[in-house]
């Protein structure tokens, strides 16, 4: 994705054909430029459904092409996708369950290992966390994003989004530990 | 609360995030799949209508190509037809042409005769009429020799091998003076023809 070539148009460039005559060429290498990053970020913040995830990848551009003629180009086109996609995401999670509104509350809940696993790694872990604490992890931990900015995406305040990136990270240790193990949090207090 | 002070990365946990993959391919069937949504929105241009306008173009060229071709070769038929008409419209009216002179020649020649039966007849009571009624049939005389005379001509130019046309040509010939006009058969020569 980074390797883009420099005589490659620019996204602003492609969006612009897109906006002026609806070019399929133009929309389909912005697609092939952002997807896969859009995908990993989607399926992250949902968990790990792929069906899932490639809805809401579908949703994401279509939101994101309706909505491009709003673009400010303030942000890079990668990180105004990305605040489509977690909305999106969002959304769709909504839908599911009511598991990230009860994550919001800030009530740490049971978060257990698959049965029978020996050890889960750090992917499995992340899809493990409740929606509200893996997308402040995701965004905050995987993509870099402040306590504000995430705030300010999520709608929630940068204290919230410090209080959930704590649990998310607790959670996240535990679940990390190897069965019958020293915890981390045993190891920190020894 | 400053839960995240709490609970920091350690260095092994932060390149374990580091190490997350960024990207992840998705299915092969998902790009056409936000395609076709986005055409379906009017959000990309139909592929149709572009298709459509291409076909449009092409259909159109070969409209007027055909057109044209059509056009150039009608033309031309009519054109032969109209020559081939007019080719045997004159050759009807040479045939009519044909036809009208030989009836002509037969209706003349028939004329001929009868004037010469009645010259004849005039001659027969040459005795009884007088020296002006002589005149007048040495000049029917004569007008008759140099008529044949002129149509023997005619005729051998016609066809000039005729054996009998040209003995017809010798005969008037002998009759004729030095100077090639019709000789009367009696005193001088008072009319002129041809």
């Amino acid at each position: 994705m980074d390797e883009i070539r420099q005589d490659a148009p620019t996204d602003a460039e492609l969006a612009q054909q897109i906006l002026r005559v609806g070019d399929e060429a133009a929309f389909r290498a912005l697609y092939r430029r952002h997807t896969p990053a859009l995908y990993q970020f989607v399926l992250r913040i949902l968990g790990g459904s792929e069906m899932d995830a490639e809805d809401v990848v579908q949703e994401t551009w279509i939101r994101a092409v309706a909505g491009l003629a709003r673009f400010r180009w303030e942000s890079s086109f990668r990180t105004w996708l990305t605040g489509i996609g977690l909305n999106r995401s969002r959304k769709h999670l909504r839908r599911g369950s009511r598991a990230e509104h009860e994550a919001l509350d800030a009530v740490e809940p049971e978060v257990a290992a698959p049965e029978g696993a020996e050890r889960v790694d750090l992917e499995q872990a992340v899809r493990l966390l409740p929606n509200g604490y893996r997308a402040v992890l995701v965004l905050h931990d995987v993509e870099g994003f402040t306590h504000e900015e995430i705030g300010r995406s999520l709608g929630i305040t940068p204290g919230t989004s410090r209080s959930q990136l704590h649990f998310a990270r607790k959670t996240l240790r535990r679940l990390l530990e190897p069965r019958g193990g020293v915890s981390h949090e045993s190891r920190q207090g020894h | 609360m400053s839960h995240d002070r709490d609970i920091e990365l350690t260095s092994e946990e932060r390149a374990a995030f580091e190490s997350l993959p960024r990207e992840a391919a998705s299915s092969d069937l998902l790009e056409e799949r936000v395609v076709r949504a986005l055409r379906s929105r009017r959000l990309l241009a139909p592929r149709r209508a572009l298709w459509h306008r291409g076909t449009r173009l092409v259909a159109g060229l070969a409209a007027s190509l055909t057109l044209f071709l059509g056009g150039t070769v009608f033309g031309q038929w009519l054109a032969g037809r109209t020559s081939a008409e007019a080719l045997s419209a004159a050759r009807e009216i040479r045939r009519m042409d044909a036809d009208l002179a030989a009836v002509r020649v037969q209706q003349a020649g028939s004329a001929y005769v009868a004037a010469l039966a009645s010259l004849h007849q005039q001659g027969g009571d040459r005795g009884r009429s007088g020296a002006k009624r002589n005149d007048t049939l040495v000049q029917g005389w004569e007008a008759a020799l140099s008529a044949l005379r002129a149509a023997t001509e005619e005729l051998a130019r016609m066809d000039p091998h005729d054996p009998r046309i040209a003995q017809a040509l010798e005969a008037l010939e002998g009759e004729a003076p030095a100077n090639g006009e019709a000789a009367p058969p009696q005193g001088t020569s008072q009319a002129l023809w041809f």
